[in-house]
């Protein structure tokens, strides 16, 4: 009896450590996406991605708004970078600046425009038609619209 | 020998701005270029391994410059210049790496046109850029470093696409045909030429056209992918000579020609990426099946030789520590000849000619962006697939290979 009853209480502790565990998970997923912000220039016709379609333009796989209108979608040399790579491709820096290499030294593609700062990424998203990039949160200004995430 | 001077020069004076400024392209104007340099050092405890690595060699070095621009939203163009040295291939020729014009109609369907990189398995394409993966040499039961310059590239057309396939991941697809080049001097010839015949020497080789048909499926679990290559050459033809031993005793030189009636190959690839680990398997087979025809015979005749299959297959991990450490560990067979795996057709004590198991710990250090040290060292069970030509002496059933290698790229 006594036996069953500290069963029990495992059973009991380790599913509370189980939730603990995933809210935990949750609330640094949720922290993660609330950082980071999809922007993009104003005459895009996408105001909703899903993670899908934005990890296809940040990989050269989707090229086209539609049928005919050229992506460019730039990209931040800041802490930001490693976290939009984990949120929305999977990837660390190390493996996006390799898979990028293998597409320039294969002749499959230019490499990304880098920023080194969220106000110059802001100001050439505006200024570009059809661009879409990120910035930390804190940064945004009415210069670009956001794209929310499905 | 001035000419690759010229070459060296060229790819030194666009790497100056990159020690100077913290930039990973080299753009002038619209036009963009990029660049890599690698020197390497090959040390093996008995046999030679491609170059007399005996005694060492620094033979052992790749470069290459890149330039490239987009003419309109949908039309790339691009080239890359490349020279090599390893032992007796290369030494530093240029050669034209890639040159072509990439039109991307739809993202499901684009065309290519020109010198194409040749899509198969993993990492053939990248074959010539040391710095896009964690160790020196690349699996040879797969991407056989004899084969390297026949695979590098295609003169001709290729269309290719990606398409999503919503919850079931995502799809992609490259389809190649055209020319590729063989050089009677070069890996492909010098190592098909002892299986065809021992005592053969190949003058010329060539071949109508040949395709290859990639098809890529990023599946549903993030960083699990699977990719599936087909090839075919057509009409591959080697022309050369050999010697013959008659009924008389008397040793015969002749012509001989040798028909491939099938020549193909397939490459079964996983790769399976999860934050810093990098798990990657590929198993491979290549068939031929050639038609033999040698002048000098007594009485002329045609037969065809037993078609030969050849049978290849790795599986590696990779892991990232820190920002600047990286190591990998990898096993692979390669079997020449599947219906010989043992060795019971070779001449007694030359049993381990038919096979090659391979067991391989890398070290790679990113000192920075651009500048990368790699440290190798693997054991060596066999000597299958290998050119033998390089070793006059006995070889060794076991044996050790040490490489090292410096990269710059930007």
């Amino acid at each position: 009896m006594k036996k069953r009853i500290k069963i029990r209480q495992m059973t009991r502790r380790i599913v509370t450590l189980l939730f603990l565990v995933l809210v935990c998970l949750i609330c640094i997923s949720v922290s993660y996406a609330a950082d980071v912000l999809i922007i993009a220039n104003k005459d895009v016709p996408a105001d909703v991605l899903s993670k899908n379609e934005i990890r296809s333009i940040f990989l050269g796989e989707k090229t086209m708004w539609g049928k005919n209108r050229k992506i460019t979608f730039v990209i931040l040399k800041t802490a930001e970078h490693e976290m939009f790579l984990r949120e929305y491709l999977g990837n660390t820096a190390a493996q996006y600046l390799n898979y990028w290499k293998k597409m320039v030294f294969t002749g499959k593609s230019k490499s990304p425009k880098a920023f080194r700062t969220a106000e110059k990424l802001i100001n050439y998203v505006s200024e570009k038609t059809g661009t879409i990039g990120y910035i930390p949160s804190g940064a945004y200004n009415d210069k670009v619209k956001t794209i929310s995430v499905k | 020998m001035r000419k690759s001077a010229i070459f060296f020069a060229s790819v030194f004076i666009f790497m100056i701005p990159a020690f100077l400024y913290p930039v990973y392209a080299f753009e002038t104007g619209d036009i963009e270029i990029h660049g890599f340099i690698s020197q390497g050092y090959l040390l093996t405890d008995e046999n030679n391994y491609l170059a007399e690595t005996e005694d060492g060699t620094f033979e052992f070095n790749e470069m290459g410059i890149n330039f490239s621009t987009d003419l309109t939203e949908q039309l790339h163009i691009g080239m890359q210049f490349f020279a090599r040295d390893l032992g007796t291939v290369g030494n530093d020729d240029i050669v034209l790496d890639w040159a072509f014009a990439d039109y991307r109609w739809r993202d499901w369907l684009g065309f290519r046109a020109g010198k194409i990189k040749i899509d198969y398995g993993l990492y053939n394409e990248t074959r010539e850029m040391d710095m896009l993966r964690t160790s020196v040499m690349l699996p040879q039961s797969v991407y056989s470093e004899l084969w390297r310059d026949s695979f590098s590239g295609i003169k001709g057309a290729a269309l290719y696409g990606y398409v999503p396939l919503s919850v079931m991941g995502r799809f992609s697809y490259d389809f190649q045909i055209g020319a590729m080049n063989f050089e009677e001097d070069e890996g492909f010839s010098l190592s098909f030429a002892p299986r065809l015949h021992e005592s053969m020497y190949i003058g010329n080789m060539d071949a109508d056209y040949a395709w290859f048909a990639d098809f890529q499926w990023h599946t549903p679990l993030p960083g699990l992918k699977t990719k599936f290559t087909y090839y075919e050459i057509e009409n591959l033809k080697a022309e050369g000579e050999l010697f013959l031993l008659s009924q008389e005793g008397e040793i015969l030189n002749s012509s001989a020609t040798y028909e491939f009636e099938e020549k193909d190959g397939y490459v079964l690839s996983l790769e399976y990426v999860w934050k810093n680990l990098v798990l990657s398997a590929e198993y491979a087979e290549d068939d031929y099946l050639a038609r033999m025809n040698i002048e000098e015979l007594i009485q002329p005749e045609e037969s065809n030789s037993p078609k030969v299959t050849s049978k290849g297959w790795y599986v590696s991990a990779s892991y990232r520590f820190t920002d600047w450490f990286e190591t990998g560990l990898s096993y692979s067979e390669y079997y020449p000849d599947e219906d010989d795996k043992d060795g019971d057709r070779k001449k007694p004590g030359e049993e381990f000619t038919s096979w090659l198991k391979v067991t391989t710990l890398s070290t790679r250090f990113d000192i920075n962006e651009y500048w990368i040290l790699k440290l190798e060292t693997s054991y060596n069970d066999g000597f299958g697939g290998i050119n033998v030509a390089d070793n006059p002496d006995e070889l060794e059933p076991y044996w050790f290979l040490f490489a090292a290698k410096m990269t710059f790229s930007f």
